[in-house]
């Protein structure tokens, strides 16, 4: 078969299809399959797989497309050795015939991973099995070449790019591809070095030429978090890395006599790609829902699993100082790395003061922040007057939080005092004070002159409309007798908590009702009528009556 | 005893002295007596030697020697008497333990009852005469009836004392006017001692006795007999009277006769209306006292008590603390009657019922009693008549009906308004029956109200529906008659599409009077089932305020109406209002959690507003702790800090809200942060970012988050033509969504809205006057208002700017002068505890000091438990002692009794055998 024939017969074969088209309307799958066999059984129909392309690339129905795609998966494993084999040197016989093959192959494994844009995730996920087929099979090929593991690049990095830039990923889909990387150790492995590399290469990219590989850069970040962030199967141990998809890299040890163990087999290694993976991904631009979760899992699903946890440094700092929520939650990864990980952060007091600013009472994840701010404030160590500044900022805050921001902010204050009796001058003065020195705006707490000030913020908080509050409120008056307060008793409530509590209050005498003080039924509306511009309906009311009087007078 | 050691005078001499003293020898013994009686005289001397020597006789006296004299402490049983003591310790022994000892193998002992025999008061004849009495009682014990025993008194004494006989009066005195000689003699003193003088011996006080007795006796006998006779002559007469009668008068009685049955006649009639009228009176029911119309200055003066009473127990629940049960009493009452004229649903409407006739100041108040006595009964008897007449009166004269619609209404109204100014005559009364009602209400409500009403519902679906049908029925054809006039029955509707229907077409001011005169109608005193009836319909005109502020059209007025009548509603039936209030609250802060959870749009609506501003109304709002209105803040303020701004509409929620919550605030003065922040916040959104510096940006408190979002600022850059005018509440809240858009959001809403901003942070500074950090909590507002001043805008606005910008600059120079740092700490210094000893003045060994006085009281019953054991161990030990004197004693006098006996029977026998001997010898000597 030579090129001319082939081209010929390419295009009889494009007249062919189209005839087919128009005569038989439908291929069914047992054609398929009867092609795939003889293609199998005998080298000469391999003009076969020009067929099933065919019917692949020009058939629109999801069944077809899937058989075609197993047939070629079949037909071409069944060739891949002389493909790989292939020598261009050579001058066998078989020469033309392999390469024919070997472009054929070449057309195919591009054409699947176009496969990906597919809406049908069956036909995304045989796709996904045959490249990583096709995988294993030429890794294993040249690994056993070579005596040790080398992943085959050609096809994993695209395939692994194919898949994060893949618009239409749904759920199955994205379900299969966690299940295959997740599950098998090397994959996992080579995947997240692959993260690393096209997110490198196509950060450089953008670097240079910011136009024409915008695209390029833009890998899908959504996909790639959803994945990174659901590897669940992280190795603790060298012993739990024996899951393979492709082969052992022990088993070929003996060939190679390094005594240097295959980075796939230590945790180190598996850390290593995957801390490399991550860093390579947090220098992608975050949305901001994205930012905030990385920063809600850092602690616990990322800093664990990385080699030096210390290079999230410049990602965190950034993200603390970012403010609002996003700085509340670099706090805690912060922490972690200051606690666990000797991490050494200048001015942290002063950086912690300017988070609390006017939102923080009003965000979601305060509690989260105050069970730190909480832990941060055990220190016995710390300066009463930067307690003291604090305290000042908290009571402040106050005015204008919500219930559940004050239920907070009232025991830890306690507490602070209970720990820091000389910030007790803020509640108990003997003599008085001249000035209020505290600068709500001083951005230094040492600087914030709140010792010099006193707490009449819990003034108000006392008279709060909610009575549970106010009473709490007066634990400031009464003896500091009690133990500091458990934080953790008054995080995570809400207005919901709240009212139902309240509604499910046993009642034990029936709700006092107003006073009515006039002798007309009062109208809601009294009291308003200034502001909202309705008439005064309660003066109407009387006027009526009045009149009504006169007449009765008259009679 | 003292005196005589003193006196160291021989003992002799001593008795000497005393037997002189005691007139035994010496010269004063009388020479008199001495010949007179010398046996007396010994007697006498005896006794009196007797006496001496039981006095005093020293060597009796004996003493317990004491080794350590101490002052001042009594001793008990130093001296004593044993000698004495003993002796009479055996003579007591005597007559009690030997007597007991004795008889211990005795079972009948002899007791002495005879009357009188341990008496020495008694003299002898007394006692014989009592004996006498009593033995003759016993004997004559014959029964209960026996009048022979009977002792007749006069003037409480015994007739046979003080008479000596029995007066006879005779039935029949009459007839012969004299009285008989036995009488005359015996009574009257006729003679004296005849009887003596005939029997010559004095009779004994027995045989006196005896001899009344027989004949009281023989003269009641007598007087029976005689009585029998009587009686027995009488009806003999009586059965012949007529014939007599004839005989002896027969002209006289024809005279007579017409004269006599006229009088008879006469005589019936009186007679007859008497019995009548006792009847009449018998049966009437005792008139009530009714409660005397107070005077102007006593109803002011309980009013007014009253409302301070109220506002007592408020500040007290303002302040938390529990209200005691005075109050209990109190927030059951009834507030000040609520009246109005045309939707006047005054709670005491029926107060005719219960009230009588009242004048007041001459003029007859209650006027319509007679008038509203006749429509219940109307109601109640037959409704179709009713209606039926109304129908001929349209029929008749339609204008005629008008005047009459009219002076219903107008005497209805009179009567609201006379009641109201009477209400607190019977306010009382009215409360109870209240209270009642609601405890009836409570037993029937007690679970499932719901399933109650469909209950009640159901019965009384049954019962009316032939009624209601007629007065659908009727109703049509009237309506058919004249559209335009109002019904004056009307069934009660059981669903809101029938209240619909009943009130289509009607406009408000009908409405009202509609539903005032089914409440009229419905009243529960005329059926008790009303009470069910009337709750269930107070359920639909709540359902129908949510339905009127559901429409696309919003009528405020409408709005104002339906609140007011649910007002007076929720009076009446605060009990199914409260559980109505709950259940409301449990959903919508059900669906604000829905909501927020998933968009956060329209968190509240209008239906829900009015709500929550009844409920302000309604109940207490000052209090600290309330189960409806806490919650209900809770929930408001949740919209305010949680809602997300979509549109101006969401704002002006929002403001509403921060206006009610003031309203809840005007007394209790409590703070609200999320009203402050929500009325900043706004500012800032509707406030171009150009127009605010970063420095005042910087001192507000308020969070930002939501404030980023630029689409509510005002657009161009002059609103000076832009005039402040109250916002179209009614343009604003109205459901049709394409009426509106155009109008709503644009420059003129905003500068509204802003205006509305400042009047209620002014509002606010002025409710935080005096709460002590209001410079704090208004912190960066006067600078805001400062560059807010510098938008062009109306001259109005602006105004209202600068005045609140003084008011706060006051109100906060006035705190700076007032305010000082917080002592909360302060306490009061605690004593230290006293260590110096406890000093008791006078203080005696033989006193008990002991403070713990149960303990004292035990030591003290102890003490008295071992003495007592003590003594009667002693007693006993002695009284053993006694009876072992005792038997030795008789064992020794029977031991002498028997040896005399066997030294007689010896002697006896020794003399016998002496004889014997003797008779021997003899006979030996005969022989011999």
């Amino acid at each position: 078969m030579d090129t001319v024939n082939k081209r010929k017969r390419d295009e009889s074969d494009v007249g062919n299809t189209k005839a087919k088209e128009k005569k038989v309307e439908k291929i069914t799958k047992q054609q398929i399959r009867k092609l795939e066999k003889d293609c199998i059984n005998d080298k000469k129909n391999l003009n076969n797989i020009v067929e099933i392309f065919d019917i692949l690339k020009t058939n629109k129905e999801d069944e077809l497309i899937h058989t075609s795609i197993v047939s070629l998966k079949k037909i071409f494993s069944h060739y891949l050795p002389s493909i790989l084999t292939f020598d261009e040197n050579s001058n066998d016989k078989k020469k033309v015939v392999v390469k024919w093959l070997k472009d054929n192959y070449a057309n195919f494994v591009s054409y699947l991973l176009t496969l990906f844009e597919n809406d049908e995730p069956a036909i995304q996920i045989i796709t996904l099995k045959t490249l990583f087929e096709f995988i294993k099979h030429e890794t294993t090929f040249f690994s056993l070449q070579k005596g040790f593991l080398v992943m085959n690049n050609k096809i994993f990095i695209p395939t692994i790019k194919a898949i994060l830039l893949c618009e239409t990923l749904n759920k199955t889909f994205y379900e299969a591809i966690l299940e295959q990387i997740d599950s098998y150790d090397d994959l996992r492995y080579y995947f997240l070095k692959a993260v690393e590399t096209i997110v490198n290469n196509s950060a450089n990219v953008k670097k240079t030429d910011k136009k024409s590989e915008g695209e390029a850069y833009n890998v899908s970040v959504n996909t790639l978090y959803s994945i990174l962030s659901e590897l669940q199967n992280m190795p603790t141990d060298d012993s739990q890395i024996e899951t393979f998809f492709i082969l052992n890299p022990a088993e070929l040890k003996g060939d190679s006599e390094e005594s240097v163990k295959h980075p796939l087999l230590t945790v180190k290694g598996h850390n290593q790609v995957f801390g490399d993976a991550w860093l390579a991904f947090l220098k992608l631009p975050l949305t901001i829902p994205i930012y905030k979760r990385v920063l809600l899992i850092i602690n616990k699903r990322i800093i664990p699993f990385m080699t030096n946890p210390v290079r999230l440094i410049d990602f965190l700092t950034d993200a603390y100082n970012e403010g609002g929520a996003v700085s509340l939650l670099a706090l805690n990864g912060l922490f972690t790395l200051m606690n666990e990980h000797n991490l050494d952060y200048p001015e942290f007091f002063t950086k912690l003061y300017a988070l609390f600013d006017n939102d923080l009472m009003h965000i979601k994840y305060r509690s989260r922040f105050f069970r730190l701010v909480d832990l941060f404030f055990t220190s016995s160590h710390m300066p009463a007057y930067i307690v003291a500044a604090f305290i000042k900022k908290m009571a402040r805050l106050a005015l204008y939080s919500p219930p559940s921001g004050i239920v907070i902010i009232l025991p830890l204050i306690y507490s602070l005092m209970k720990r820091h009796p000389s910030c007790m001058v803020m509640i108990h003065r003997e003599g008085d004070l001249k000035t209020d020195k505290f600068d709500m705006n001083e951005k230094d707490p040492l600087k914030s002159g709140a010792m010099e000030s006193s707490l009449w913020e819990l003034n108000a908080i006392r008279k709060h409309y909610f009575g549970d509050l106010a009473s709490l409120g007066d634990i400031f008056t009464g003896d500091f007798k009690k133990e500091p307060y458990d934080i953790e008793d008054f995080l995570d409530r809400t207005y919901s908590t709240f009212v139902e509590a309240e509604l499910n209050k046993k009642v034990k005498k029936a709700p006092a009702t107003a006073i009515m003080t006039s002798k007309i039924t009062p109208s809601i509306f009294t009291g308003y009528c200034d502001l909202w511009g309705f008439p005064d309906y309660e003066a109407e009311a009387k006027k009526a009556k009045e009149e009504a009087k006169k007449v009765e007078a008259t009679e | 005893m003292v005196n005589q050691k003193k006196s160291n005078v021989s003992a002799l001499k001593r008795l000497k002295t005393r037997l002189k003293n005691s007139g035994i020898i010496g010269q004063n013994v009388s020479s008199k007596k001495k010949s007179f009686d010398k046996k007396e005289l010994r007697k006498k001397t005896k006794e009196k030697l007797n006496n001496l020597k039981n006095e005093a006789n020293p060597f009796e006296i004996k003493f317990t020697k004491q080794k350590h004299d101490i002052m001042g402490r009594k001793i008990k049983g130093i001296q004593g008497k044993p000698g004495q003591a003993r002796s009479k310790a055996e003579q007591t022994r005597k007559k009690t333990l030997l007597v007991e000892y004795e008889k211990r193998n005795k079972n009948n002992s002899f007791v002495d009852r005879r009357f009188g025999e341990n008496d020495p008061t008694l003299s002898l004849e007394d006692k014989m005469m009592e004996r006498f009495i009593r033995e003759k009682q016993k004997k004559s014990n014959h029964g209960d009836f026996n009048l022979e025993d009977e002792q007749l008194t006069h003037l409480g004494q015994a007739l046979g004392d003080h008479l000596g006989d029995e007066i006879v009066h005779s039935d029949d005195e009459s007839e012969n006017g004299q009285i008989d000689q036995l009488t005359v003699h015996q009574d009257h003193f006729g003679g004296f001692n005849e009887d003596e003088e005939n029997t010559g011996e004095k009779k004994s006080k027995a045989e006196i006795m005896k001899e009344v007795i027989a004949k009281s006796k023989f003269y009641k006998y007598e007087r029976q007999k005689e009585k029998e006779e009587n009686e027995e002559i009488k009806n003999e007469v009586d059965a012949e009277i007529d014939d007599i009668r004839k005989l002896i008068n027969q002209s006289l009685m024809e005279k007579k006769e017409n004269e006599t049955e006229k009088i008879e006649i006469k005589k019936s009639e009186t007679d007859n209306q008497y019995n009548n009228f006792l009847k009449s009176i018998a049966n009437d029911r005792r008139a009530r006292p009714t409660d005397r119309l107070k005077s102007e200055e006593e109803l002011a003066i309980e009013a007014k008590e009253k409302l301070e009473r109220a506002e007592r127990d408020r500040q007290r629940r303002m302040q938390g603390i529990d209200s005691d049960e005075e109050e209990d009493i109190d927030s059951k009452n009834r507030p000040a009657q609520a009246d109005d004229l045309d939707d006047g649903l005054e709670y005491n409407y029926d107060e005719e019922e219960t009230m009588p006739l009242t004048y007041k100041d001459g003029v007859l108040i209650n006027q319509n009693l007679s008038f509203s006595k006749k429509r219940k009964l109307k109601d109640d008897d037959d409704e179709e008549i009713s209606d039926e007449d109304v129908d001929e009166i349209d029929d008749e004269n339609d204008d005629e009906n008008d005047d009459e619609n009219d002076d219903e209404n107008d005497d209805e109204n009179e009567n609201d308004d006379e009641d109201e100014d009477n209400n607190d005559i019977l306010d009382e009364e009215i409360t109870n029956e209240n209270i009642d009602n609601e405890e009836d209400y409570e037993e029937i409500n007690e679970n499932n109200e719901e399933l109650n009403i469909k209950k009640t519902k159901k019965e009384y679906t049954e019962q009316d529906e032939n009624i209601k049908k007629e007065i659908e029925k009727r109703r049509k054809e009237r309506s058919e008659h004249a559209k335009n006039e109002l019904g004056y029955v009307f069934s009660i509707p059981e669903t809101h599409t029938k209240f619909l229907e009943l009130i289509k077409d009607k406009n408000i001011d009908d409405q009202m009077t509609i539903i005032k005169r089914i409440r009229i109608l419905y009243n529960d005193k005329i059926h008790p089932q009303n009470k069910d009836k009337l709750t269930y319909f107070f359920g639909i005109i709540l359902s129908h305020l949510n339905y009127i502020t559901l429409k696309t059209e919003i009528s405020f007025n409408e709005i104002n109406r339906y609140t007011r009548c649910i007002i007076s509603f929720a009076f009446q039936f605060i009990e199914y209002f409260n559980d109505y209030a709950k259940n409301k609250l449990i959903q919508i802060e059900k669906k604000i959690k829905r909501k927020l959870s998933v968009n956060g749009k329209d968190i509240i609506n209008l239906n829900d507003l009015v709500f929550l501003q009844l409920l302000t109304v309604i109940y207490s709002t000052s209090d600290y702790s309330h189960p409806i209105i806490t919650p209900a803040l809770l929930i408001m303020e949740n919209y305010l800090s949680q809602a997300i701004i979509n549109s101006e509409k969401d704002i002006i929620k929002g403001l509403y809200l921060c206006n009610i919550m003031f309203m809840t605030q005007k007394r209790s003065k409590r703070y609200i942060p999320e009203a402050m922040n929500f009325l900043l916040k706004t500012i800032l959104m509707i406030t171009p970012d150009s127009y605010v510096s970063k420095i005042t940006k910087s001192n507000l408190l308020n969070s930002n988050i939501i404030i980023n979002n630029r689409t509510f600022n005002l657009t161009g850059n002059n609103w000076k033509k832009i005039e402040l005018e109250p916002i179209k509440l009614s343009q604003i809240f109205s459901n049709d969504n394409t009426k509106n858009e155009s109008v709503k959001y644009n420059n003129e809403l905003k500068i509204s809205i802003l205006g509305l901003c400042i009047e209620l942070l002014d509002k606010y500074s002025n409710l935080y006057l005096d709460i002590g950090c209001i410079k704090e909590i208004f912190s960066g507002v006067e600078s805001l208002i400062s560059d807010l001043e510098k938008m062009p805008v109306s001259n109005k606005l602006k105004e209202l700017m600068k005045n609140f910008k003084s008011n706060l600059n006051s109100y906060i120079q006035g705190e700076n002068v007032k305010r000082k740092s917080l002592q909360w700490q302060k306490r009061k210094p605690i004593p230290i505890k006293s260590i110096v000893p406890v000093f008791e003045e006078n203080y005696s060994v033989d006193k008990h000091y002991d403070k713990n006085r149960e303990r004292a009281e035990h030591n003290k019953l102890k003490a008295q438990v071992q003495k007592e054991k003590k003594g009667a161990l002693r007693e006993l030990r002695k009284d053993n002692m006694f009876l072992a004197r005792k038997r030795l004693q008789e064992i020794k006098e029977k031991d002498k009794e028997y040896k005399e006996k066997i030294k007689g029977i010896y002697g006896l026998l020794g003399n016998e055998q002496g004889e014997q001997n003797r008779l021997d010898r003899e006979r030996k000597r005969r022989k011999h």
